[in-house]
Parts: structure tokens; sequence; C-alpha cells
């Protein structure tokens, strides 16, 4: 899936949009928009982190969601600014292969329900330390709809769904942040197999080839990664821990940050396909 | 100065026989293994950047204001230890398994590296000397000078650390683009690394030669194109295995 099929009529717009003003006078200055849209995705994330890890039970544990929620609004939303305004900048002056990009449509995909977590539910949560409304609910609910539509289109395109493997990384390294001992060593053991299980078939059984046996044997070794990932996830939610708050906006917070992070991967992946 | 160093772990490391790979050469030919841990190493910052600077920010006096220093540093600081370890650890990869030498004569990829060794005799100035009474300005909304100082070297610091790397993926002043003699085909050491043009004349591709194969990287097309250029992702062959 990507966006030429879905708006087939757009081609002749999205040829012509790196001619259109303004981006037409940023051509020559391309790349430090690009090395910006980094600078902005890390202090979003930093703020987004800071704030779902808190809401986890874990990182700022001394100061309430209220407050971390505070005292991160002005960064978490310049780091929004500097990242979407950066971002439709090389967007525009890269149309026509974004257009093309599954990559590319699993990210705004996923960015769309990153925004409804971060701007409409997990700040609202945070806001009321941890008390979740019926339309925060709601919107939590349609934003981890769409992010799991985003993570089907990322997961099925071939060629960028090695990607997904960040979000996988991601989702061990939150679980090593806020899990119990237990969880963290089984997550770490479980991580370290798939990752350097990757690493030692790549390098030296010889993977690197797309043969369908390598292919399938890849893909059963990631499901069940993430299987086992979700497992101590769902373990940590539902556990009762004193400074976390309900496993409802336990769950907002984990998928705060993975749609955020699929967001990011599927920038990645872009550049790789 | 350590160009021969850098050719044999990009040539030799790793060789079996005369016409195989190196461990470098085989991971810059793998199908994913590369991007992988390249967008690790991307993504990463989220972690690492964005946490320090938080640090940074409440050390300057621009954010959690209220919260004293120790209470927020304490927190957050685990993990973004455990973060750069995940950012070095994966850099490293990336450095060895495209093509050390194209890294190490890099312009961008040596400023990356002054800032990053800014950025750790700042950590070692500011643990070893302004924390030393840490108690006395721990509450302050505004710490003291050389608190607000460090704080604003590591953020300026960790910036310029993201900005150059990205701009490694450009060719504008890979070595065999700059003129000889200039300032940047000096402080790239450009001489050695095109040394292997004197002992086997059209042998071998030249070693700068292949761009970082990202998409994303991309030089920026003259005025007169509709778009940068995006040069088509040069996969290159499966190193082994295929």
């Amino acid at each position: 899936m990507d966006f030429s099929k879905l708006f087939p009529g757009a081609a002749t717009w999205v040829e012509g949009l790196p001619k259109t003003w303004p981006f037409v006078y940023l051509q020559d200055v391309y790349a430090p928009f690009g090395a910006l849209h980094l600078v902005g995705l890390a202090l979003l994330g930093g703020c987004v982190i800071l704030i779902n890890l808190r809401l986890l039970g874990a990182g700022l544990t001394e100061e309430t969601p209220s407050s971390i929620e505070r005292n991160l609004r002005p960064w978490l939303i310049t780091g929004a600014v500097i990242v979407i305004g950066t971002g439709l900048i090389i967007g525009a002056l890269n149309s026509s292969k974004l257009y093309y990009s599954p990559a590319f449509f699993a990210k705004m995909v996923s960015m769309l329900a990153a925004l409804i977590f971060t701007f409409g539910v997990a700040n609202s949560v945070a806001k009321a330390d941890g008390q979740i409304s019926n339309n925060a609910k709601i919107a939590a609910g349609i934003a981890f709809l769409i992010w799991l539509f985003a993570l089907g289109v990322f997961s099925t395109a071939t060629g960028v769904n090695p990607g997904v493997f960040h979000v996988i990384t991601a989702g061990y390294a939150i679980l090593i942040i806020f899990g119990s001992k237990l969880s963290r060593l089984a997550g770490l053991v479980a991580f370290t197999v798939l990752f350097l299980g990757t690493f030692v078939m790549y390098f030296f059984v010889g993977f690197d080839n797309p043969d369908k046996i390598y292919q399938d044997i890849s893909r059963y070794a990631l499901i069940a990664g993430s299987l086992m990932l979700i497992g101590l996830l769902g373990y940590e939610i539902f556990r009762g821990k004193a400074e976390a708050a309900s496993p409802l906006a336990r769950l907002i917070a984990l998928f705060s940050v993975l749609s955020w992070v699929t967001v990011a991967a599927g920038g990645r992946w872009i550049g790789f396909s | 100065m350590f160009h021969e160093f850098f050719r044999w772990l990009a040539e030799d490391l790793g060789k079996s026989d005369p016409d195989g790979l190196s461990w470098s050469q085989a991971m810059h030919g793998s199908l994913n293994l590369w991007n992988l841990i390249e967008g690790t190493h991307v993504l990463a910052i989220m972690f690492f950047a964005g946490t320090i600077w938080i640090i940074d920010l409440r050390m300057m006096g621009f954010a959690f204001k209220s919260v004293p220093f120790s209470r927020l540093n304490d927190k957050v600081l685990p993990l973004t230890i455990i973060s750069f370890a995940v950012m070095v650890i994966t850099g490293m990869f990336v450095f060895f398994g495209r093509d050390p030498l194209l890294y190490y004569h890099n312009i961008w990829f040596r400023g990356k590296m002054l800032f990053l060794l800014f950025a750790v005799i700042n950590i070692f100035w500011f643990h070893y000397r302004v924390q030393k009474d840490q108690e006395t300005w721990d509450a302050m909304v505004k710490p003291p000078a050389k608190v607000r100082l460090s704080g604003a070297i590591s953020a300026t610091s960790w910036l310029l650390i993201i900005i150059l790397g990205r701009f490694i993926a450009y060719d504008w002043f890979y070595c065999d683009k700059v003129k000889p003699g200039s300032l940047v085909y000096a402080l790239e050491e450009c001489k050695s690394a095109l040394s292997y043009l004197d002992d086997i004349p059209e042998e071998e591709a030249p070693p700068d030669g292949d761009a970082p194969a990202d998409g994303a990287t991309l030089e920026p097309a003259p005025a007169e194109d509709a778009a940068p250029a995006q040069p088509a992702p040069a996969q290159p062959a499966p190193g082994n295995g295929g």
C-alpha cells in the first residue's frame, strides 16, 4: 500500500510539488533540513519517552505525571514543530519517491496515530495524573486501530518490512526500562538471542539471501520474538505496580511511544527500500 | 594517520581466502544487516539525545525549574547512559560495516568525533569539578554560571554531533571530489585516502566512490532538477551465502 495506489489522480500534483513555492527556493539548502529533522525527532522523542515512562511507572517517578507533562510541554511542542516543519520541506522535495513508498505510507498513518496518542490522549491522562476520560478512551481506541493498520502495512511491504525490527527493539527497550527484575532478564535474553541470532545468521551461516527458506526462518523468529514481547509487556502492564497508573493508562503510554518509533522507523526505511 | 589500520579493518580483517570478502565488505554487502544496525543507531537518538537535552535544559534553568537537579538527574541519567552505550556500540558497527575508510577520510565524521570528544571532556569536567558542590545549587531555579555553561556545552555538542553525523552521508567533500591542496583535502588526509591510485591503477573501485546506500542520503540536485537526486539505492551485491 502506498499513496500512489490510494490517490492515483494526484500524480501530476505530486511530481510538480518540488517546483512550487516555497519549496523551489529550498532545494539548494535541502541538507540542513534533513539534519534538523533528526534534531526535532530527538527532542520530541525524549519528551514522549519521559512522559510515557512515568505513566508506565518508570523514569521520573518522584514527580507526578501532571508535573512532568507541564514541564515538558513547551519542549514537546517545539520538537513536534521542528520535526513536522522540516518533514514537510524534505517531503515536498522528495515527493515523487514518497508517493510510491510503502514505508512513507506506513509512516504517515502511524504519525496520525502518534499525534492522537500524544496530543489527544497521553497528555490528558498525564494532566489528570492517570485518570482517563471517556473521550480519551475513545480517542485511544481509534489511535490504536490506526497504529495497527500502519504496522500491518509496514510489516507486509516487501523490502521495507525489516524496519519493523526497530519497533520490536523499542518494545524490548521499554520492557527492560520499566519491567520487574524477572521480565527484564527474560526480555534481555530474548532480545539478545533475537539480535545476535540475526547477526550470526547473516554473517556466519550465510542467511544473507532472498531464498524462501531463510526468509521464512527470519520471519518466524521475529514473530516468536514479538509474541514473547507482547506476553512480557502484557504481564508487566496488568500486574499491579504502586507508582504506575492503571493498566489502560499504561497501555496508552506504551502505544504512544511505539507509534512514534514506527513513524521514525518508517522514515528511515524510506531510504533503505 | 591511521589510514593503514582502517584499510586493514576494511579490506583484510576476516578475509579467509584471497578472492573472499573481509568482514567489513561482507557486512557492507549484506541485504539488511547494516541497515538494521544503522536504523537502530539513528532511532536511539530519541532515547539518548532527547533525554540528555532535558537534563541540559534543567542545568541551564529552562525546564523542570521547580524540581531539584539531582531528583531529575538520578532518574533520567541511567536511561541516558544505557542508550549512550547502545549508540556507541551500534555506531561502531555502522562505521565498520560500511567502509571504515569512507568515514575516516570524511570531514563531517572527523568533526563529529571532535565534538564527541568535547562532549566527553565536558562530562568529566561536570562530574569531577562542577558537581562537587552540587548541594549548594541543586534546588536553584537558575544554577550558577559554570553549571549553565556545562549544560550549554553538552546540549550544543550533541546537537552538532547529530547534524554532522547526518552530513556524513552527503558526498560533497569526498576525497575524489575535493581539490588537491585545499584545506578540506588536508583535513581529510586525502593524500593517503587516494594513495591506492599510485600503487594499483584502475583495479578496484575507489574506496570513497560508492555513496552510502540509503536513499535518504542524497546529494542536492542542481537547481534545474525537479527534486534532489535520489541515487538508486545502491544495494550492493549480496556478500555471502548467495
